[in-house]
């Protein structure tokens, strides 16, 4: 088992260095997918390694003449790991037109990067509409083209079934962990699953389900721990992997993390593509999404409501929200959020997460204060 | 009082009546038994005009409190209420009256920014954000939304895709305002008001490409209060009117070699919206600079092919022009459009306005900078601001980096032997 997550560490501690050598031994191409909800699988079916791309640990600096500050840290980060060559390695980037960053960020990839394979993938921000699916299905119909177009094989609908099956299987091993989880919440500490779910991102579906698979058992052995501090739910930090150290934090000053609705974390397996009609099962995917879509329309607060059941199901004493600095999705529907947990006398937090932290001695004082205030209620 | 530099156009004089009567329009819909919609991004208006549904805009809403003076009050509402200071500053100033009205407080505020609530809200994609702002709204005025979705097209064959769709959700839209008013769609009505949309567009793209003439009868100051009959006004008579005005004034000045800015000497681009509560304080600015603002995207963009509009066909006229233009607003596009305003517009230099709350056009403007710069010879300057928001915005900073930039156009105006 350590083994395990020791190699799942190696992946996180420095994904790029992990995938060049994966390269070298593999001779495959790596397709880089900015987060959230490319369908990787379409990539996998044509004989590539999709990776969920990644925010970086440095400092940014060479991003900030090509972008502007006031953007996400993941939109800057992957501009400037493009700048800095350590991304060289990919072959291509499929960049989803989700939110403004994301929508722009191809510009800036055209005028400062040679990828030889670059697509914008458009995914419907209103699924409740009759013309979604169907653009959808066209959009889908063209990644799968231009990606054949460019990698010289033919992607079949039975090599689409196959790769959705090697997927599904994937997240119903990570969908298996979090139920561990749930039932003992010290069996991996919130910083290691976040190793697990980032390290699945990155490595083949297939090695990383190997993985799994063995870790899975000698978890399932562990007598639950008996953790006393108050239960809680992380929620959201949308596209970028949640700051070990913040998670750290959490659960040092006695935060016991139960669950969590975070991309990095259950918004990235929750749902599963059916693969008799493989595009068409893609894209029902991303429009049914499990956990209410945050970039999708959503007016009776769906998303609200998701966190509140999961709040009351995992039996949760509070809700950290980690938001991600100047992510409207989330910053736009917080409040609403707030106000859904608020009626319903749960507590509640709300960190903001920059790419450089520089607010420790705050967080550390804010979430403090949280835990007892969690504590005193029980 | 000192006098003012700029020639002011007498035609921009009518846009504060214009203004109110749209406004009051909105504020009276309810009495007169019409519904109320919420517009956020450059949704096509006519179809909401063609059913007799008065529309609130966001942006123009924003803009109007900011002239107002009540914009502080409402962001510090929305900000206590959960919502960052580096959202939207649109959003957070129509969110800030929401939960006023909601709390039954809004009689506080200044009569000319209470308005009805919504009875349904529409947004386009052209701006991410307004999505969003449209789903909390709908959200917390429990009305419907309806979105229009927009990929950006590059090639051909992306392009007939995207029209396709937009066609399609063209329709939808039709269908949703039937069923919000209970009423069929009045095609009828719709086609005259796209006689009067082309024929303003026409006057209008004159009027902007007259503005090539040096030195330029108009700022682009003027232009941006301009955008207000092709936006807000667009399949109105007044609307034609208005340009029909301002062409003949803006015709009589290049006759007469008028400028709006006395001794122009630098011809600039301003790049994204403008600094709405500094129209009159930059325009002035630059005028004793001896420099004038002549175009920029914002006021070159909209409606600029009018040739494409069949009044006929309006439904596939409107899907022409957003496909034409707001779908094909990709970075490389952008590029080449400034491109050749450099060489038709006579510039000297580019403004590049980096807005911290509205982003939409913030991503690729270093980029514009150096390619345009490295084809055209021109240089460029960054201005942090915001259009709505003066918490980012510094008088000092702003007026000493202009200064800078000048001494940058005289040295190479010298250099160049001009």
């Amino acid at each position: 088992m350590e083994d395990n997550l020791r190699h799942m560490w190696d992946v996180v501690d420095n994904p790029a260095k992990w995938l060049v050598g994966w390269k070298e031994v593999n001779k495959r191409r790596i397709i880089g997918c900015a987060p959230m909800f490319v369908p990787e699988e379409i990539v996998h079916a044509a004989g590539a390694l999709p990776v969920v791309l990644w925010e970086g640990s440095e400092p940014i600096t060479l991003a900030h003449n090509r972008i502007q500050l006031f953007f996400c840290g993941i939109a800057r980060g992957i501009v400037d790991l493009v700048l800095k060559r350590e991304l060289d390695f990919l072959d291509g980037i499929i960049i989803p037109d989700i939110c403004l960053p994301m929508r722009y960020l191809p510009g800036v990839m055209q005028f400062n990067s040679a990828f030889p394979f670059q697509f914008v993938a458009y995914l419907p921000h209103d699924s409740r509409r009759p013309s979604a699916k169907p653009f959808l299905v066209e959009e889908l119909g063209r990644l799968r083209s231009k990606l054949a177009e460019f990698m010289g094989v033919e992607i079949s609908d039975d090599s689409l079934r196959r790769s959705i099956q090697v997927y599904n299987g994937h997240r119903a091993l990570l969908r298996r962990l979090y139920e561990l989880r749930r039932k003992n919440p010290g069996v991996l500490k919130a910083g290691e699953m976040m190793a697990v779910v980032a390290s699945g991102m990155v490595m083949p579906k297939e090695g990383h389900s190997r993985l799994l698979a063995e870790l899975l058992p000698e978890l399932e052995a562990r007598k639950p721990a008996m953790l006393e501090g108050p239960r809680l739910i992380l929620s959201a930090n949308l596209c970028e992997w949640p700051k070990q150290d913040i998670l750290d934090l959490i659960e040092d000053l006695g935060g016991v993390v139960v669950d969590d609705e975070m991309y990095v974390g259950r918004r990235y397996f929750t749902t599963d593509a059916d693969s008799a009609s493989p595009i068409e099962g893609l894209a029902d995917a991303y429009l049914n999404m499990a956990i209410p879509n945050p970039i999708a329309m959503d007016p009776t607060n769906r998303w609200g409501d998701y966190l509140l059941k999961m709040a009351r199901d995992n039996q949760a004493q509070g809700v950290i929200s980690l938001t991600v600095k100047y992510c409207e999705p989330h910053g736009l529907f917080y409040p609403d959020l707030a106000g859904k947990l608020s009626q319903a006398g749960i507590p509640h937090l709300m960190l903001e997460i920059e790419h450089e932290v520089v607010s420790w001695g705050q967080f550390k004082t804010r979430i403090q204060a949280f835990l007892e205030t969690l504590r005193r209620k029980k | 009082m000192a006098e003012r530099l700029v020639r002011r156009l007498e035609t921009t004089k009518l846009m504060k009546g214009l203004s109110d009567g749209l406004w009051s329009d909105v504020r009276h819909a309810r009495e007169q038994g019409k519904k109320v919609c919420w517009t956020f991004g450059p949704v096509p208006f006519e179809p909401l005009r063609a059913m007799d549904i008065p529309f609130q805009h966001l942006e123009s809403y924003g803009a109007r409190v900011a002239a107002r003076q009540a914009h502080g009050e409402l962001k510090e509402v929305a900000h206590a209420c959960g919502y960052s200071r580096d959202m939207c500053s649109y959003a957070r100033i129509t969110h800030g009256r929401r939960i006023l009205e909601q709390r039954g407080e809004i009689h506080r505020m200044n009569p000319d920014v209470v308005y009805p609530t919504p009875d349904f809200v529409a947004a386009i994609y052209s701006c991410p954000t307004q999505i969003l702002v449209a789903d909390n709204f709908a959200r917390n005025y429990n009305v419907p939304a309806f979105i229009f979705e927009l990929p950006f097209w590059s090639e051909q064959s992306e392009m007939e895709t995207v029209r396709k769709y937009f066609r399609r959700q063209m329709d939808e839209f039709i269908l949703f305002l039937e069923e919000m008013t209970g009423r069929p769609f009045d095609y009828d009505r719709m086609r005259q008001l796209m006689v009067n949309t082309k024929k303003a567009a026409e006057l209008r793209w004159e009027c902007i490409q007259l503005c090539k003439a040096i030195p330029s009868p108009m700022t682009v100051f003027d232009q941006f209060i301009s955008l207000g009959p092709i936006h807000g006004l667009r399949g109105t008579p007044q609307s034609v009117d208005y340009y029909e005005k301002l062409l003949a004034e803006v015709k009589d000045r290049v006759a007469k070699k008028i400028g709006a800015v006395p001794e122009e000497k630098y011809r600039l681009y301003w790049d994204n919206l403008a600094i709405w509560f500094k129209v009159g304080a930059l325009s002035e600015k630059l005028a004793s600079l001896k420099a004038n603002i002549v175009i920029s995207s914002y006021s070159h963009h909209p409606w600029r092919y009018p040739e494409m509009v069949n009044p006929d066909e309006p439904i596939q006229s409107i899907v022409d022009q957003f496909v034409a233009v707001w779908a094909s607003w990709t970075l490389a596009h952008s590029m080449d459009e400034i491109t050749k305003l450099v060489e038709e517009y006579s510039l000297d230099g580019l403004l590049m306005h980096s807005s911290h709350t509205c982003r939409p056009h913030d991503i690729g403007q270093f980029d514009i900078m150096d390619v345009v710069g490295r084809r055209t010879g021109v240089p460029g300057l960054m201005i942090d601001a915001d259009p709505t928001d003066p918490d980012f915005y510094s008088d000092a900073q702003v007026n000493s980096r202009l200064e800078a930039f000048m001494e940058t156009l005289a040295a190479r105006k010298k250099r160049m032997g001009s």
